[in-house]
């Protein structure tokens, strides 16, 4: 060890605080609330509230799902009807043609 | 630890076993009785808030070395624009002084200071707490290579003035 290293050593050699230092932090630690873990009831309410956000959001997403299902259904019960109709319009069509030559031949 | 420590009797003994450190490393750094005692009550308020995490007697040594070495780095940041007047050694009623010439003392605590943060750091964590560089750089967060790079660099700035330290050192002897 060189000799700036050994009067560091005695340079920078621990101090005590000003009197009172103790007593001056024991009345801030008076002042300052104390720290508090957070009560079991908070925490399972908190639980209980997420799962249930959780429940309401799953609820909303199945009958989202549900509705889409459904219009789905609806759409293709519409096409089928509207094809129906569509086949039902041409049959008269055609009814009503081949009455007409009917009555042109007599 | 956590409820052993939470009782007031058995904190405030926390807080006169490990004051003489957590108050000497902020004033070595400052060179201020008030900023360093603003600077230790701080970690101790800290402490408190965090005594669940505290595990051992070992593990409470190096906390609170690591608390008071950030915060002194970060209270730097908060002096920057206020700026605030280093105290020469004044002897004070109750304040434990060095057996030594305390003129060579203080001039090394100068040149300390004038160091930057970190590097100061890096000596006062050496040579007032005696810690291993490996323990410095776990509790500066630096590489090892870093920490020693860092102490060669500061050894080497305070011997530059060895000189006028010898000179010091004679004119001290001396005058004792």
């Amino acid at each position: 060890m060189g000799p700036v290293e050994s009067e560091l050593r005695k340079a920078l050699a621990r101090r005590m605080p000003p009197a009172g230092f103790t007593s001056r932090l024991m009345e801030k630690f008076r002042a300052e609330p104390s720290p508090r873990r957070m009560p079991w009831r908070w925490v399972a309410a908190g639980a209980m509230a997420a799962s249930l956000s959780l429940g309401v959001f799953m609820q909303k997403q199945h009958s989202d799902r549900q509705a889409q299902i459904e219009a789905r259904q609806a759409e293709a019960e519409l096409l089928m009807t509207l094809q129906l109709a569509g086949i039902k319009i041409n049959q008269a069509r055609d009814a009503v043609w081949r009455s007409g030559n009917r009555g042109a031949e007599q | 630890m956590d409820n052993a420590l939470r009782d007031p009797e058995a904190f405030g003994e926390v807080i006169d076993h490990h004051k003489s450190m957590v108050y000497s490393l902020a004033y070595h750094f400052f060179g201020n009785r008030a900023v360093a005692e603003d600077v230790a009550q701080d970690v101790y308020l800290e402490l408190y808030k965090n005594l669940e995490r505290i595990e051992s007697d070992l593990h409470l040594t190096f906390w609170l070395r690591q608390a008071v070495t950030r915060r002194c780095i970060d209270y730097t940041r908060r002096l920057k624009h206020r700026r605030y007047q280093p105290l020469d050694e004044v002897v004070e009623p109750g304040v434990e002084t060095s057996p030594w010439d305390p003129l060579l003392a203080e001039t090394l605590r100068k040149k300390v200071r004038s160091l930057p943060k970190k590097m100061r750091m890096v000596i006062i964590l050496r040579f007032q707490e005696d810690m291993k560089l490996s323990e410095i750089a776990e509790a500066l967060d630096m590489p090892l290579n870093t920490v020693k790079t860092t102490l060669r660099r500061a050894l080497f700035r305070l011997r530059d003035k060895a000189p006028e330290l010898k000179g010091e050192m004679l004119y001290g002897a001396g005058r004792i």
